[in-house]
């Protein structure tokens, strides 16, 4: 057996038996071949692509975003309105004819833009919008015709069990016209006018509803 | 490998179209709230305006109860085929009024509904007002339902119904 030289290294036993490890025999890897690059660089391309779509997508989207809290903020505006106007109106449907008339002190029209009866008019915050309420109230003359059933002495047979014996009188207005000179305004037109202002008070808006209080207590 | 390639693009692709759906349903629903409330406004009107006009029939009845109850029992009388002297207009017609009375706003330009309105924006084109009597008993406590039929200004037609229990009384 011939002695070791001093310039070799050992030889260790590997599985193979050849003595070398895997790594040192393994062969050098091969240079990507020039699909595998053109690949590379097609996904880069790829992915500032899908940036730019994905950047034009989300800017659209807040855009349809921006557009539809500014459509959802004038809605709510119009909701609180609409709200405040139903409020207004059952409030002041509730009062009596001679309470208003009390409020109107004899004249034929009035304007409130101010509390009346314990009702808000006037400026009115809601939140952090701001509204006018405005009541308009006007006597409305009133003519109502009629045929006035005749049970007078001239119409004997009249029995009130039998419809056949009724005798009605010409159509009249008597003791029917309400127009504040041959009887007394029982009737009141009520308009309530609700307005704010839109787009940093460049656009005036408002709704409004009418109704009549009547005079059914005297 | 082959097969993915193009996939950033594909996944990108499908991510805006999620966000413009969305973006889409949210501009829809916008849309529909801004055309809902114009409608609410409309109706709330037109209540409002059929409350005032059950008031006004009710004061007539209120004014007038025995000429009411005459006219309207002698035309269930004459429904039911009795002889019962005619007039023109009817009692009941006549108790009602005519057209472009208070009660019976019929559309002619310039006259009832336009006087009642006033300018308002109320979508009022037409109304009538019927009285019907549910139930009596000889003028003491009565049930009148009082029904305003109301024609809007797109033609739509919408029927209001009060119902209010009467009864005489009399101060000693």
């Amino acid at each position: 057996m011939e002695p070791l030289s001093r310039t070799e290294a050992p030889v260790w036993g590997t599985p193979d038996g050849s003595g070398m490890e895997p790594s040192t025999r393994r062969p050098p890897p091969p240079a990507a071949p020039a699909s595998q690059q053109r690949r590379r660089g097609a996904t880069l391309t790829e992915i500032m692509l899908a940036f730019l779509i994905l950047a034009t997508a989300t800017l659209g989207s807040m855009g349809i975003m921006g557009y539809g809290h500014a459509g959802s903020a004038k809605d709510f505006r119009n909701v609180l309105a609409l709200q405040l106007l139903e409020n207004t109106m059952n409030q002041l449907l509730q009062q009596s004819f001679a309470s208003m008339t009390v409020q109107m002190r004899g004249a034929r029209q009035s304007t409130f833009n101010a509390p009346i009866l314990g009702i808000g008019l006037g400026p009115i915050d809601q939140g952090k919008e701001k509204f006018d309420v405005v009541a308009s109230l006007s006597m409305v003359p009133v003519t109502y015709t009629y045929r006035p059933i005749n049970v007078s002495w001239v119409t004997p047979e009249y029995d009130p069990d039998d419809p056949t014996t009724w005798r009605f009188g010409d159509v009249t207005e008597n003791q029917g016209e309400f127009d504040g000179a041959a009887l007394p305004y029982k009737l009141i037109k009520m308009q309530i006018l609700v307005k704010w202002k839109e787009q940093g008070g460049r656009v005036n808006r408002q709704v409004e509803a009418i109704s009549f209080v009547v005079d059914l207590e005297s | 490998m082959m097969k993915r390639s193009g996939m950033a693009i594909v996944i990108v692709l499908v991510f805006t179209l999620a966000l413009l759906t969305l973006g889409s349903a949210y501009l829809k629903t916008v849309g529909h709230m801004a055309a809902v409330n114009p409608k609410s406004l409309q109706l709330m009107q037109v209540e409002y305006f059929a409350r005032g006009i059950m008031k006004i029939a009710l004061l007539k009845f209120k004014k007038f109860p025995a000429d009411f109850y005459h006219a309207y029992l002698q035309e269930v009388a004459r429904a039911k085929g009795k002889a019962v002297q005619t007039y023109a207009p009817s009692p009941i017609e006549s108790f009602k009024g005519p057209a472009d009375s208070i009660l019976q706003g019929t559309e002619t330009p310039n006259q009832m509904v336009t006087g009642m309105l006033g300018g308002s924006t109320t979508p009022v084109k037409s109304y009538t007002t019927e009285f019907r009597l549910t139930s009596q008993n000889q003028y003491n406590l009565d049930v009148l339902e009082i029904k305003v039929h109301i024609t809007l200004k797109d033609d739509r037609t919408v029927d209001y119904k009060g119902v209010y229990n009467a009864s005489r009384t009399r101060v000693l």
